[in-house]
């Protein structure tokens, strides 16, 4: 269990994150927002990567402050992950396996898991840019950490190293695992708990079906020529073609004339960061 | 323990480098004793062969022995990711930089032991070199802190020998060039408080750091 009490952190005069609180426990969590929304610098200043203005952190269930404690059992996929690219696959998990203070029979597995195991005599310059974030999630996972943390794990990705990608996580049983990334479909798909961050602080702290709530009544499909019908101000969240026919679908906080159509969770997650 | 971890990592990320890695080793073991043995047609085993070693001796190993160090930090000072290797370990470049600071040392002695066979006093000047590396290292360390780049680190300590060597006249402390044969008094006030200033400055520099953010 994560407890971050009124946690500030600014870089000069921006407040990257400003008095944000909140409580992650055991599970997977996901954190959205958009890009400088301060998910990166929370998800450092969990990992003891950064000494922050205020606040707290705490680890483990007693809510004990302990520094010492909280570097000691993270697993962390930064958001590149690309250095000792003249390693081989085994030598940078032997590195890992070194800073963890695991020994080289845990190695094995989680390469397994990742399936990279048939590469891990290849050099890491040599491997596709999906491969490499697979093997920042083998280093990550070894050694089963009571907390993982995973910033912004699926940037670059190809679809099928996506999905690749989120059965791992979803797999992780156990740990403390907080997922930062504005690709929404990344957490509708595999997390329990979802965040969202703006400007440094947190706007919704949920369930994914309670953030998809947020857009109920408020997403229409509208046709294209019914445009002028359309009342008030409004959001267009995307354009779809069916049978030469062009429909919006379009987000809107006033009631309008057409038939409200169900929300995804991106539509939630638009009203919460538009304030809706 | 931890020492123990700290070296076994560097000896991963050492024994990966292969070929730059061993340019230091090309100087001290190829470039010097040819350099010497060029001397040593010339004007025979006297002053001016031990002269010959002190100044080459002098002019390379200092700067090179921060070769290794440099490029085996070179993934946690500019590496995409670097700040995973922050997480559990403080400082985790200073320690890969001094070990591979130190492996340099220790492939530098047989060449001094080769040395002290031909000039009883060339154990002085292997201290006074050894003081030497640990200053330029203390240098580069805190240039590469300051700076958060290898190549502009490497070029201050490039333009810093340069100006040691061609300032030989100006008797400044803060300039380490110094081919006077070596002795206990030189050693004593000259080349330790060097060293000194060097090892108080990256302490200084690692304070900073730690202040501000735990990792480059």
């Amino acid at each position: 269990m994560i407890i971050i009490d009124s946690l500030t952190k600014s870089f000069k005069k921006t407040k990257a994150v400003d008095n944000f609180s909140c409580v992650f426990d055991t599970g997977i969590y996901g954190i959205l927002g958009p890009n400088g929304a301060g998910k990166t610098t929370l998800i450092r200043c969990i990992a003891n990567l950064y000494n922050f203005d205020s606040g707290k952190i705490s680890f483990g269930e007693t809510g004990n402050k302990n520094k010492k404690n909280s570097c000691c059992n993270i697993g962390y996929l930064p958001q590149k992950f690309g250095m000792f690219p003249h390693l081989t696959v085994y030598e940078m998990m032997k590195y890992f396996a070194i800073e963890k203070n695991l020994s080289e029979k845990e190695i094995e597995p989680v390469l397994d898991i990742v399936g990279l195991s048939n590469k891990s005599k290849q050099k890491i310059s040599s491997l596709s840019g999906g491969m490499v974030r697979r093997l920042g999630i083998a280093q990550a996972i070894m050694g089963t950490p009571d907390v993982i943390l995973l910033d912004e794990p699926t940037v670059g990705l190809d679809p099928e190293e996506r999905i690749k990608f989120k059965n791992i996580i979803s797999e992780l049983k156990g740990a403390t695992v907080i997922l930062s990334t504005h690709i929404v479909t990344d957490v509708d798909d595999i997390c329990s708990h979802v965040f969202v961050m703006n400007d440094g602080s947190l706007l919704f702290n949920g369930s994914s079906e309670d953030l998809k709530k947020m857009a109920d009544k408020k997403v229409y499909m509208v046709s294209e020529n019914e445009k002028e019908q359309i009342t008030g101000t409004y959001i267009v969240q995307s354009r779809i073609e069916n049978n030469h026919r062009i429909f919006l679908k379009i987000l809107s906080s006033e009631k309008q004339t057409f038939e409200a159509v169900p929300p995804t969770l991106e539509d939630g997650y638009i009203c919460c960061l538009k304030n809706m | 323990m931890l020492f123990k971890k700290h070296v076994k990592q560097t000896l991963i990320i050492a024994n990966s480098q292969k070929l730059p890695a061993c340019i230091p080793l090309v100087i001290y073991y190829i470039l010097l004793p040819i350099l010497n043995y060029m001397e040593y047609q010339k004007y025979g085993m006297g002053y001016e062969l031990y002269n010959n070693i002190v100044t080459f001796a002098q002019i390379f190993i200092p700067l090179f022995s921060t070769w290794n160090g440099m490029i085996n930090i070179k993934d946690y000072i500019e590496g995409d990711g670097r700040e995973v290797l922050y997480i559990n370990n403080k400082n985790p470049d200073l320690w890969v930089f001094l070990i591979s600071a130190a492996i340099n040392v220790i492939c530098l002695l047989p060449l001094f032991a080769v040395y002290s066979i031909l000039f009883k006093n060339m154990m002085l000047e292997c201290i006074r070199l050894i003081l030497f590396i640990i200053f330029f290292c203390s240098v580069a360390m805190s240039a590469v802190v300051l700076t958060n780049s290898l190549a502009l680190t490497f070029s201050i300590l490039f333009l810093y020998t340069i100006f040691s060597i061609f300032g030989n006249h100006i008797n400044s402390l803060f300039l380490y060039y110094n081919t006077d044969i070596a002795n206990v008094r030189i050693i004593l006030y000259n080349n330790i408080p060097l060293m000194l200033i060097g090892v108080l400055f990256l302490c200084m520099v690692m304070a900073i750091r730690k202040s501000k953010r735990k990792y480059m």
